[in-house]
């Protein structure tokens, strides 16, 4: 019984079986009231301080697998997508992705303990910022609540504006952040629009009542479309902020670029990953209501949308990277591409059968997993060589694999899994988009296939520029001697990517398969919901409105 | 069987070799340096320990189960087809890695001392052991593979190891060329077989070697439909053409005799003992499609005996010794499959199994031979070498009576019984055998008489020393094998090896087997169904008698009557320049193919710099161009941001609102 409804919120205190799911949230947050005491009991020394956080991030970790295991076996877990308020929901795919953002914010601490710690001298704040995001993460991604989502959204973004700009000195880290913040503020304003709007339409912060009404109004039994398109419009602007598609990407080259390398590989990696997370939560509950209401047809406009923004942002991003020197920015714009490519995965959900949609999510899991080794390792090594040289330019990669061979390899590794070469890792994530959109067999699905591969072709140009610098070019430049961590962590990722997840290729699948899966399947005693009297009367008409338009719905969600 | 048991013994088998690669790979030149040896011996070591249990439970097993098919993991799905890690053990797989890994834990123990000078370890030292250690790995992965798709994996990644020793010497011109000639020659044979295994797949829709081997043998497919004997006979024939790449086989023989340019130890296992047997364990394994097949049977066994005598005849005018033991290899390769051809699969095993013992010492010996002549192989500049490398003398000796079929030493008996089954099948397959033997025992003797015999030569400015005890020790081991080994299948000591691999070939090849050794299943399953004691013995008599003659004959001819040769040469001048020129085969290649591939490659050349590359540089263009344009979009100026994006938020809505129209 994982879904916690805090609805009445002090007679109904989570009892001890509860406060168990939450404990990675409570420890992290422990750790940065910690952190922000420590300099006035301890001194402010970095060493402290960091010990400090990594104690707390270790606890964290170690709570979050014992979390992940209750989980994990079946009858208990797994997210209710029609039913419960969804305030805050431990399931396998939020206790799944607090593991791994919990192993990334301990590489990233150790990257900034390789690259920055010696310089640092405002640590406590850093660890404050950085514990502040990382909760924000983890919340957005165990919410299905319009509230939390926004809350969530918010609480992950303003400290991540912060730490761009945390170096004071730096006019550059200023401006990125600042342009960084005022981004994030209009598109929070757009957001907050559309969740009002969606309040207002459906009665319910719960995203399965909302689900619902737009289904019914797309069918024309409900609301008024266009307004309904709006409001899902501008609420999907929050999230397409945070995984930077196309026209919200703009902050991203810029605060990538401003920020610290252990700042943007955070950014890029995990935050991105929360943002597709609570994506894929959403869509997928999107989807268990839609199509138990048998009403996918009417919501195709809805994947088309989906599917023209992810080909624009892919094509955008893979362009725009073209002509860049910095890696840095080259990968921050990869990553806009990248986000393309697992908005596609979103699309699948029009599918018809369950299997079909399941087989989109499956693929887009897979995907972030892969995508969150590959983009470590390639800005862990632009990191070392950044520390190494002092810049970032490709020209500090030329000769590499005689430099530092520990470094280009798995570079080398981790830019032919992000082009999606075979045997490859990041083949294996796009090969199973492709079969997922393939399987949807409509105009959809090959036109996105079309651009994936198109895409796939001129990403090669810039990523392999960045290969053939390293290889086959040699400007006699200085042998790089990294420190040891950094190398074993970049190696690390590269060998995931590969052999390992080409050995191991079906296991992996099957894992995300089985997370797919069980997002799909309605729980029925995932209940605990109590919902305010005010709310159950909206969403008892929308059930009205579900039984009229579908005739006959034996698989709706049963009300307290 | 204790399916357990195996299970565990596969995975280490594999592991064991490649963790002792990557160890050295890794710590080789860091940490390890000239000690490197010694982690890749330690695996290679538990590989053998281990196949040596394998080898006891799959012949303490009762006879039902010869063969068990064990799944390891699935590895991964497209669209309907499955493909799975798993093993088939059974007793041609066991025999195959006691082969494997028992001669490279020897060859891998010599090498310590070969790959050194002056007790220096070589430049490339850790190298070569970690390409040693992976190769093992490989050959095992081959063999242990359950699967076409592994087989083929296997048979990739030997190529793939072949190629890098073969290159050792990378520097070296030659060494280069060779490694180069022998990957592309395989890919030839290779392609072949890839789209035999392509057309596995796409006639029963399986690549399982048990399930493959059931519908041919059932006849039918999955779907009930039977099947066409075309389709069987040219799948037969395209693993044929991977098995003819592998193996040197003609045509396809061309690159063996090159790959000598690798370290001797490379040469023993990989280019001898080991990877170029590959062609014949598959042929073995795939024994059900090709015995389906007449035609491929026959295709199989012409081959074989044409590669026989063909490659006999050129070893008898070569003067590098291991050139002259590179031709004898694909000579006993060709008699391997002459074997396979008549349905004599054990046979042909039994003779893989010896000659990978007598063909290691000798290509060992080669080696200790260069070792001690300063790199220098060629019989030209040496000779009589006995005094001088007393020890290598010896075992050299051991190597080629057994290669000689001098009597009562293991190549003897292996020989014996493929020529016996080739009169079996045809009087022209025995007689071609017989031959083959007669050439083989005098090439033998001459390269003996070469090296050894006759007045004392070593090339200029070399002192000659006996090789040190880790070369001389495996030396050892191998020749108690090579004189030994062939008792194992000798009717009158109980024929074991027949009888344990005869139930893998029961059901395709025919062979007849007793069961003597599974405890608790004494009951014959068919008599050994032997032709009259004349018959067999006679033939033995006859082709002991030959070798001894052609020995007695070439020892007469180089060493007490050194005149003789050059006699016969200048006799008959066109025979002795088709001989020793190889029969112009690498000439009418290269005219034929290489001279034409060049040239389109030239063209290509052309063709790509200014053709394609202009088409690259335009499709990179319209990419390029729009970056432009995206930049300037990108400007850094946040209301030029806002507007884009406030743009792109009504054109969004434009696109769901007429949509939704």
């Amino acid at each position: 019984m994982n879904v916690i409804a805090a609805t009445d919120y002090w007679a109904n205190i989570p009892i001890g079986e509860h406060l168990w799911l939450v404990s990675p949230m409570i420890v992290l947050v422990c750790t940065m009231l910690a952190v922000v005491t420590c300099p006035i009991l301890l001194g402010r020394r970095t060493r402290t301080i960091t010990a400090v956080v990594a104690i707390g991030v270790t606890a964290a970790f170690v709570m979050a697998i014992r979390v992940a295991m209750q989980v994990a076996d079946g009858g208990t877990s797994g997210l209710s997508t029609v039913s419960g308020s969804g305030m805050l929901i431990i399931d396998n795919l939020s206790a799944g992705y607090q593991l791994l953002m919990l192993a990334f914010l301990g590489c990233v601490i150790g990257l900034w303990w390789i690259g920055s710690a010696a310089t640092e001298r405002d640590a406590p704040e850093f660890f404050v910022l950085l514990l502040g995001s990382a909760l924000g993460m983890v919340l957005m991604v165990s919410t299905s609540n319009l509230l939390m989502i926004v809350m969530a959204i918010e609480m992950a973004s303003l400290p991540s504006y912060a730490l761009v700009s945390f170096n004071k000195r730096d006019r550059a880290g200023a401006e990125g952040g600042l342009k960084y913040m005022i981004f994030g503020a209009i598109c929070a304003a757009i957001m907050l629009y559309g969740a009002s709007l969606l309040y207002g339409l459906a009665g319910s912060l719960n995203f399965a009542d909302i689900a619902k009404m737009v289904a019914l109004s797309f069918a024309g039994g409900g609301r008024d479309v266009v307004l309904v398109s709006v409001a899902l419009l501008c609420f999907f602007a929050g999230v397409a902020f945070k995984i930077s598609a196309v026209p919200f990407h703009f902050w991203c080259p810029d605060a990538f670029q401003a920020a610290k390398i252990e700042v943007t590989t955070w950014l890029s990696v995990v935050s991105k990953a929360a943002g597709l997370i609570l994506l894929v939560r959403l869509v997928a509950i999107f989807c268990g209501t839609v199509g138990a209401a048998g009403l996918m047809h009417t919501v195709e406009p809805i994947a088309w949308g989906i599917a023209i923004v992810a080909a624009i942002t892919c094509t955008l991003g893979n362009i725009a990277a073209y002509r860049q020197r910095s890696v840095k920015r080259l990968l921050a714009y990869s990553s806009i591409a990248h986000a393309g490519y697992m908005l596609m995965a979103t699309a699948v959900f029009i599918h018809p059968d369950v299997a079909g949609s399941e087989a989109g999510i499956s693929a887009l899991l897979a995907y972030v997993f892969i995508y969150l080794f590959m983009n470590l390792g390639a800005f862990g090594v632009t990191a070392m060589v950044y520390w190494a040289t002092g810049t970032d330019d490709i020209d500090a990669f030329t000769g590499l694999i005689r430099r530092a061979p520990a470094l280009a390899i798995p570079m080398i590794i981790c830019l032919m899994s992000l082009v999606g070469l075979p045997p490859f890792g990041g083949f294996l994530g796009k090969w199973w988009i492709w079969i997922a959109l393939g399987r949807l067999d409509s105009t959809l699905g090959w036109f996105l296939i079309m651009v994936m591969g198109l895409n796939t072709v001129v990403s090669l140009y810039y990523y392999l520029r960045i290969v053939v610098r390293m290889t086959l070019r040699d400007d006699g430049q200085a042998v790089l001697r990294p420190s040891f961590g950094g190398m074993a962590m970049v190696n690390v990722c590269a060998i995931v990517l590969f052999p390992v997840m080409f050995i191991f290729a079906n296991g992996f699948k099957s894992t995300a398969d089985h997370f797919a899966r069980r997002m799909f399947v309605p729980t029925a005693d995932a209940t605990v919901s109590a919902e305010p009297s005010v709310e159950g009367d909206h969403s008892a008409m929308a059930d009205a409105w579900v039984d009229d338009a579908a005739g006959h719905n034996d698989r709706d969600v049963k009300r307290p | 069987m204790s399916v357990e048991t195996l299970k565990l013994c596969g995975i280490l088998i594999l592991l064991a070799p490649l963790i002792g690669a990557i160890l050295a790979g890794a710590l080789g030149r860091p940490v390890l340096r000239g000690n490197t040896h010694w982690i890749v011996i330690a695996g290679v070591a538990v590989a053998f320990a281990l196949s040596v249990v394998v080898f006891g439970v799959v012949r303490g097993a009762a006879d039902g189960a010869h063969a068990v098919q064990i799944p390891l993991y699935d590895w991964f799905t497209s669209g309907s087809g499955w493909f799975k890690v798993e093993f088939l053990i059974d007793p041609l797989t066991s025999i195959m890695l006691l082969t494997v890994t028992g001669v490279s834990l020897l060859v891998i123990i010599y090498s310590r001392d070969y790959m050194r000078e002056h007790d220096k370890p070589v430049r490339g030292y850790e190298r070569f052991f970690a390409f040693l250690g992976l190769f093992v790995f490989s050959m095992c992965a081959l063999v242990l593979g359950g699967n076409f798709l592994l087989l083929y994996l296997g048979w990739e990644a030997v190529g793939l190891c072949s190629y890098l020793l073969i290159g050792f010497y990378y520097d070296r011109p030659s060494a280069a060329a060779a490694a180069k000639k022998a990957f592309l020659v395989n890919r030839v044979g290779d392609f072949g077989f890839g789209l035999g295994i392509l057309l596995i797949y796409l006639t029963f829709g399986t690549l399982e070697y048990q399930a493959v081997f059931d519908m041919v043998q059932g006849g039918v497919l999955a779907s009930g439909e039977p099947i066409a004997t075309g389709r069987i006979t040219t799948i037969a024939l395209l693993l044929l053409c991977g098995a003819c790449g592998k193996s040197a086989q003609l045509p396809l023989h061309v690159w063996l005799p090159d790959a000598m340019e690798g370290p001797s130890p490379v040469s023993a296992l990989i280019h001898a003992a080991t990877m170029v047997t590959a062609g014949v364990y598959m042929v073995a394994r795939c024994g059900a499609i090709f015995t389906a097949s007449p035609i491929a049977m026959t295709v199989v066994a012409v081959i074989g005996a044409c590669t026989a005598l063909f490659a006999a005849t050129i070893a008898l005018t070569q003067t590098d010794l291991k050139r002259i033991l590179a031709y004898s290899t694909i000579s006993q390769l060709g008699y391997m499959f002459l074997g396979l051809g008549v349905y004599a699969a054990d046979s042909a095993v039994f003779h893989l199994f010896t000659h990978a013992f007598f063909k290691a010492l000798l290509f060992l010996c080669a080696g200790s031979v260069m070792h001690a002549m300063g790199g220098i192989i060629d019989a030209r500049y040496f000779g009589g070498l006995r005094k001088l490398l007393p020890w290598t003398f010896r075992f050299f000796v051991i190597g080629s009576l057994a290669l000689a079929g001098f009597p009562f030493l293991s190549g003897f008996f292996s020989k014996d019984e493929i020529i016996h089954h080739a009169f079996e099948a045809h009087w022209l397959f025995g007689l071609v055998g017989l031959a083959t033997a007669v050439l083989t025992a005098f090439y033998t003797a001459r390269m003996v008489c070469l090296a050894f015999f006759g007045p004392e030569r070593v090339p200029e400015g070399v002192h000659a020393h006996e090789s040190g005890k880790w070369m001389l020790a495996p030396l050892g081991v191998l020749s108690i094998g090579a004189i030994f080994a062939g008792y194992l299948g000798v009717e009158m000591f109980g024929q074991g090896f027949h009888n344990f691999l005869g139930p893998v070939f029961h059901d395709t090849f025919g062979v007849h087997y007793s069961v003597v050794s599974a405890p608790g299943a004494a009951h014959a399953v068919a008599a050994a169904a032997h032709t009259g004691f004349l018959a067999n013995y006679g033939l033995m008599i006859l082709s002991g008698g030959l070798a001894i003659v052609a020995i007695a004959a070439a020892y007469f001819m180089y060493v007490l009557q050194p005149w003789i040769p050059g006699t016969i040469a200048s006799a008959v001048p066109r025979l002795h320049r088709l001989f020793s020129n190889k029969y112009y085969i690498d000439e009418a290649y290269d005219a034929a193919v290489v001279r034409p591939l060049r040239m389109t490659g030239r063209v290509s050349v052309g063709l790509d710099n200014y053709f394609l590359d202009g088409l690259v540089w335009l499709a990179t263009a319209i990419p390029r161009g729009l970056a432009f344009v995206l930049r300037g979009l990108q400007g850094g100026l946040i209301q030029g941001y806002a507007v884009s994006m406030i743009i792109g938020i009504i054109i969004l809505a434009l696109v769901v609102f007429f949509a939704e129209r």
